[in-house]
């Protein structure tokens, strides 16, 4: 069978474990526990090409006090980075994500989950901005807490990862 | 060899193992041997090699599959500083979880790679991040509350105001002209249907505030207790006030056989109390103190008193719940959220108010006690 690496990056808390969790296990927490190191999920997903066993890299969000680093990332075929809707700030960080992902990873494949969208009332985003990356990436509106779009959202990274 | 070179060799294995180190050598391109008796949770992990005892970690880990490339080139540039891989989780085969950090290390022609496993330390160092980055998220959702008081306020006052007095005026001119015309009838009725929007927005943005309000406990079993709740929020609180050098404490002045249970809703209580210490806490000056007490107030009162030893407001400030919106710019950014407390607190029966003496000033509110025997 075919394996792909998937990192998933993106500032911390927006919800990378949590929608690892949910695709991969079908369940949520409330709690926030930060994730310091490195965690590696599988899950096999079905594709056009034939079933595709998908490794998830569940990176440790960044912030001041820790930053990504570069060599986890290497032989990836695929990136999700993650934006929480209700923290405008960290549509900054996915921005510089992908510029740099772009520099350094051209071929992979890579898309954006907005997650928390359950949380419509807090929504904070700049919607000019979500625009001009939506016209460069692929974006999925996902809820890990509901589990609205999660497995369709990996479903189109595992196809586009080709 | 001299007798200490001689104990050394000895030990060195046994020390390694006591200090959940596995140490391999790199024994060809892929495999590796272990040089020690290694700790228990090793083997449990990454099995027991194969018959020769050589292992094959890029077979059993992904994330060693993974840094073995940069040991590689470390290894081959010969370099004399070890290589760390950073910390990984791992699970073992009765599905624990650990917590390893591989490193590299090039010694007198040997690949050395020792793995750890990080047990207390690691778990002191999640603990401060996790610390850290709850502080982050609670003053980003502090400023967002404040951001979206702005917004409001400017609609409130920038727009809705100045569109009911232009209906106000234009039913006065009407009234004196004996009647209005088509004309002011249809700017009239634009008039209205743009403040129904204006209004509709409002109420959209605080829905959930709105929806929250209707909440309410009056039964023993379900009513939150004041004290707790105090009591959960200093403790939770803490940490914000030291770092800005503003001491924070709470005493209760009912007897401990008293239930401090009170009619409310425990979410909405948090968000009263909450609202109340952030006003409290972003206008005290370096080496002030909030003090938080709970009295009874008669049989059927439970009251909530936050003293400040400086004042966060003047004499006026006495008024404050009387006309929130109207305040001047710099009360004004908090006073959308006091003006929520009022409603909250009004709406669960109580009161609330606050009081200014000498130097200090109290934020006062008092809400119905619930007692056992209430049906
Ligand atoms: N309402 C809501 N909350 C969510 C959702 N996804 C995650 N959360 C919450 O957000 C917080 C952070 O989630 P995590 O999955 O730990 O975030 P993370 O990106 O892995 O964080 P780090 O490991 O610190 O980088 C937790 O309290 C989750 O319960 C969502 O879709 N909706
Ligand atoms: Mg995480």
């Amino acid at each position: 069978m075919q394996q792909r690496k998937v990192c998933l990056i993106g500032s911390f808390a927006v919800g990378k474990t949590s929608l690892l969790q949910r695709f991969v296990f079908s369940r949520f927490a409330d709690k926030y526990l930060t994730t310091v190191g490195v965690k590696i999920d599988r899950k096999i997903v079905p594709t056009s090409r034939g079933s595709v066993s998908l490794i998830l890299w569940d990176l440790a969000g960044e912030d001041e006090f820790q930053s990504l680093q570069t060599a986890y990332l290497r032989g990836s075929a695929g990136f999700v980075v993650v934006i929480d809707c209700t923290r405008n700030e960290t549509m900054q960080q996915a921005r510089a994500h992908l510029e740099f992902l772009d520099e350094e990873f051209p071929n992979a494949a890579k898309t954006i989950f907005v997650n928390k969208v359950d949380l419509e009332n807090a929504w904070d985003l700049e919607q000019q901005e979500l625009s001009s990356l939506e016209k460069l990436h692929p974006v999925h509106r996902t809820s890990a807490k509901t589990g609205a779009n999660v497995e369709e959202a990996f479903h189109d990274l595992a196809e586009a990862m080709g | 060899m001299s007798p200490l070179s001689q104990v050394s060799i000895d030990l060195l294995p046994e020390v390694a193992r006591r200090l959940n180190l596995a140490l391999l050598c790199r024994s060809n391109e892929s495999a590796f041997i272990l040089m020690q008796e290694p700790p228990e949770w090793f083997g449990q992990i990454f099995g027991n090699g194969n018959d020769n005892g050589e292992f094959h970690l890029e077979q059993v880990s992904i994330f060693l599959e993974s840094f073995l490339v940069d040991a590689a080139n470390h290894w081959a540039s010969e370099r004399p500083e070890p290589l760390k891989s950073g910390v990984w989780h791992e699970f073992d085969k009765h599905d624990r979880e650990h917590y390893l950090e591989a490193t590299s290390l090039y010694v007198s022609g040997h690949c050395i790679l020792i793995v750890e496993s990080l047990g207390h330390d690691y778990e002191v160092r999640v603990q401060l991040f996790q610390k850290a980055r709850n502080f982050v998220l609670q003053n980003q959702s502090l400023d967002y509350e404040l951001q979206k008081n702005d917004v409001l306020l400017h609609f409130l006052s920038g727009e809705l105001a100045p569109s009911m007095q232009r209906v106000s005026r234009m039913l006065a001119d009407g009234k004196a002209a004996g009647g209005l015309n088509a004309e002011a009838l249809s700017e009239l009725s634009k008039q209205v249907a743009k403040q129904d929007i204006l209004l509709d927005t409002f109420l959209r943005g605080f829905s959930s505030e709105i929806v929250a309000m209707q909440h309410v406990s009056r039964d023993y079993s379900s009513a939150p207790d004041i004290t707790e709740v105090i009591r959960t929020l200093v403790k939770s609180e803490l940490e914000s006030f030291i770092s800005r050098s503003v001491g924070l404490s709470m005493d209760s002045t009912v007897p401990s056989n008293e239930s401090t249970k009170v009619v409310s809703h425990r979410g909405r209580l948090e968000k009263v109390v909450g609202s109340l210490m952030h006003f409290t806490l972003r206008r005290a000056p370096e080496g002030a103190s909030v003090n938080i007490q709970v009295h009874s107030h008669g049989e059927d009162w439970i009251l909530t008193e936050i003293h400040e030893s400086v004042a966060s407001l003047g004499q006026e400030g006495e008024a404050i719940f009387d006309h929130l919106l109207t305040e001047e710019p710099m009360v004004r950014r908090a006073a959308l959220s006091l003006y929520f407390c009022k409603l909250t607190i009004d709406r669960w029966g109580g009161e609330i108010g606050y009081r200014h003496a000498g130097d200090s000033g109290c934020w006062w509110f008092r809400l119905r006690r619930v007692k056992a025997s209430t049906p």
